[in-house]
């Protein structure tokens, strides 16, 4: 696999951003980083990711303002999967159209598992 | 005999009769007469007679003249004898009134009535030569008679009935002319009257009762006079020392009056303030327990929630640390150090959640308990600053306070509630910048710890929330943590006989002010350990 996927993972929590971002770089996957909505929107200016993992409550800007001003912007839009503590995860996944969710706590092979079938990129 | 019969002036007026026109007169008239008539001679026996009294004897005339006057007037033989006998005797006539007597051929006709008149015919020498007897049926009269007595005395017995009503009611019955004028009252076994009766009678309700209701009176008067209905009319008013409540009914009586009962319903009308005053606690309590039950949902939730945060991170962690060893990628025991030190800080995050839990639930159920001591409030507030300071480089805080400050505190339960207060500055100040904490003794007996940042500050709207559980500043609770902080930080001190204040300041921030009494205080709703 040389194109390595590119996994963008935005969460407000700096410990699950670090074992979501090790795990994923074990499995060969591109991974950034950002803490809120704005920086994530940031990132993606000059790295445009093949796949969003999207925590919904963070300070500054939170899942769902991320998702409108995302899905604003012309482009091509790379998949969202929500990872969230809350109860109703489908629900909030489908209100901002994401492909998938995590609930958490999950176990790593769930998310690669996820991860893996909504980051195949289009062929060139 | 004819002439014997009285036509002096006064009883009758004849003039310029011949004797022969006078007797055919005197024919026509007992020929005709409504009244039967018979002549019967000193020998009891019938000389002559007229249609009326054939028909009413129910014999053919010419049978009856020449008879025996017994054998023809069979109604009360005694009676009739007697009064003969008297006429005889006397020479004056009898008059008998209102007999009854059933036709034994007639039953259908009922019991009939009769009155008669039995008069002596005198001779011009005063002899006696016959009787006139004149009959006359007066059933009708008496059947009218009988049936005026009955509505009467029926009349009398409504009147007594609605008397005795008027007695025993506790109303007060007024008889209104339609300009207002009372013409009659009754009191009933009412004793809380506005004015003494005597001053109600012929005067006007308008001027009896004080204006506004006076004229209320007047206008229901004219409803129920031009309706022809009962119109009800309720109205406060003070009598006998108390405020008392009234309902009036009018209705019209006859064309131009009008009747009024006044009834005092202030009990009931208690009874019904009562009632709603229950109504709306019951609805109230449940509305409360409904909200109770919403809280409980919501806190189940919110708990939930933030215990999964750091159990994800425990997990994660681990299982990456086994795969990474699986895959024999460590190559550094660094690495795993690390790991571990993250396990061990969400395994304390985790504990104080749940720590927080236990907290509340125990201040839920009054099983919270302080141990106070006597300690050094500086010494905790150092402690505090020191710990918050290692973990941020982006603020710095300050402390100004007196080198030591004694109080008799729970110093866990303090230093729980100053940690809240410092971690929000730092957490709510996102940007970095300086934090000050100050203590102070506004008096001997008290201390003040002041916690002042210059970060994001409470939307106003929110601010009436701020010590109730859950509140988190900021929409879609931005910051991690269950929202209990200030809400038990609040508690906590409120046990310890103080106050937390939250200020915000024109330019940013917020102030939240610890007040604390030094000494065992009279603790609002404070409970201490020995």
């Amino acid at each position: 696999m040389t194109d390595k996927a590119r996994i963008l993972v935005v969460d407000d929590d700096p410990a699950i951003l670090d074992f979501v971002a090790l795990a994923l770089t074990d499995e060969g996957y591109e991974v950034k980083t950002a803490a809120d909505g704005h920086t994530a929107l940031e990132i993606i200016d000059r790295w445009p990711p093949d796949l969003i993992l999207l925590d919904m409550r963070m300070p500054i800007m939170d899942g769902w303002e991320f998702a409108k001003a995302y899905a604003e912007r012309p482009g091509r839009h790379a998949p969202i999967v929500v990872l969230t503590a809350a109860q109703d995860a489908a629900a909030l996944a489908r209100e901002i159209q994401a492909v998938g969710y995590v609930a958490k706590p999950f176990a790593i092979d769930d998310l690669l598992a996820v991860v893996d079938r909504h980051s195949q990129r289009p062929p060139a | 005999m004819v002439q014997r019969t009285d036509l002096s002036p006064g009883r009758a007026e004849i003039r310029d009769l011949s004797p022969d026109m006078g007797l055919d007169v005197l024919a026509s008239w007992f020929a005709s007469s409504p009244d039967g008539i018979a002549v019967i001679d000193a020998d009891r026996i019938v000389r002559a007679a007229n249609q009326t009294f054939a028909r009413e004897m129910h014999h053919p005339l010419p049978e009856i003249v020449g008879r025996p006057a017994d054998q023809v007037i069979v109604a009360w033989p005694e009676r009739m004898a007697d009064i003969f006998r008297r006429v005889r005797e006397t020479g004056q006539p009898v008059s008998g009134g209102a007999y009854p007597f059933v036709f034994r051929d007639q039953p259908q006709r009922g019991t009939t009535c009769w009155e008669s008149t039995v008069s002596p015919i005198l001779a011009p020498d005063g002899s006696f030569r016959g009787w006139l007897f004149v009959q006359r049926e007066v059933t009708e009269r008496e059947q009218a008679e009988a049936e005026r007595n009955r509505l009467l005395a029926q009349l009398e017995r409504r009147a007594a009935e609605a008397e005795a009503v008027f007695r025993a009611l506790p109303d007060i019955f007024f008889r209104l002319a339609a300009d207002g004028t009372i013409l009659d009252y009754r009191a009933g076994t009412a004793t809380d009257l506005y004015l003494p009766p005597e001053q109600f009678l012929n005067r006007r309700m308008q001027e009896v009762l004080p204006p506004p209701l006076g004229d209320r009176f007047v206008r229901a008067l004219q409803q129920t006079l031009s309706e022809r209905a009962v119109v009800t009319l309720e109205y406060p008013l003070h009598v006998a020392g108390r405020d008392q409540v009234y309902e009036a009914r009018f209705a019209p009586l006859g064309k131009d009056e009008a009747i009024a009962l006044i009834r005092n319903i202030t009990e009931r009308k208690q009874a019904e303030a009562e009632r709603e005053r229950l109504l709306k606690a019951e609805r109230h309590a449940r509305e409360l327990a409904e909200a109770a039950l919403r809280s409980r949902d919501e806190f189940l939730a919110i708990a939930a929630h933030e215990l999964k945060t750091p159990i994800t991170s425990l997990r994660g962690y681990a299982e990456l640390i086994i795969r990474r060893m699986e895959q024999g990628r460590i190559s550094d025991p660094l690495e795993v150090r690390r790991a571990l030190e993250t396990i061990d800080r969400q395994a304390d995050r985790l504990a104080g959640l749940v720590n927080q839990l236990l907290d509340i639930s125990q201040l839920d159920q009054g099983t919270l308990r302080l141990n106070r001591q006597m300690a050094d409030v500086v010494d905790i507030v150092r402690r505090v600053v020191a710990t918050v300071q290692a973990g941020t480089t982006r603020h710095t805080l300050t402390l100004h306070a007196p080198a030591s400050l004694s109080a008799y505190v729970d110093p866990a339960r303090l230093e729980q509630v100053l940690y809240n207060l410092v971690d929000n500055a730092i957490r709510y100040s996102p940007q970095g910048g300086p934090v000050e904490i100050d203590v102070s003794l506004p008096d001997q007996n008290t201390v003040r710890i002041a916690v002042r940042d210059h970060g994001a500050g409470i939307p106003p709207e929110q601010r009436p929330q701020l010590f109730t559980r859950f509140f988190k500043a900021g929409v879609r609770r931005p910051a991690g943590g269950l929202g209990l902080g200030l809400y038990l930080g609040q508690r906590i001190v409120a046990l310890h006989g103080g106050t937390i204040t939250a200020e915000f300041p024109e330019d940013g921030g917020s102030r939240f002010v610890v007040t604390l009494p030094r000494a065992l205080a009279q603790a609002s709703g404070g409970e201490s350990a020995p």
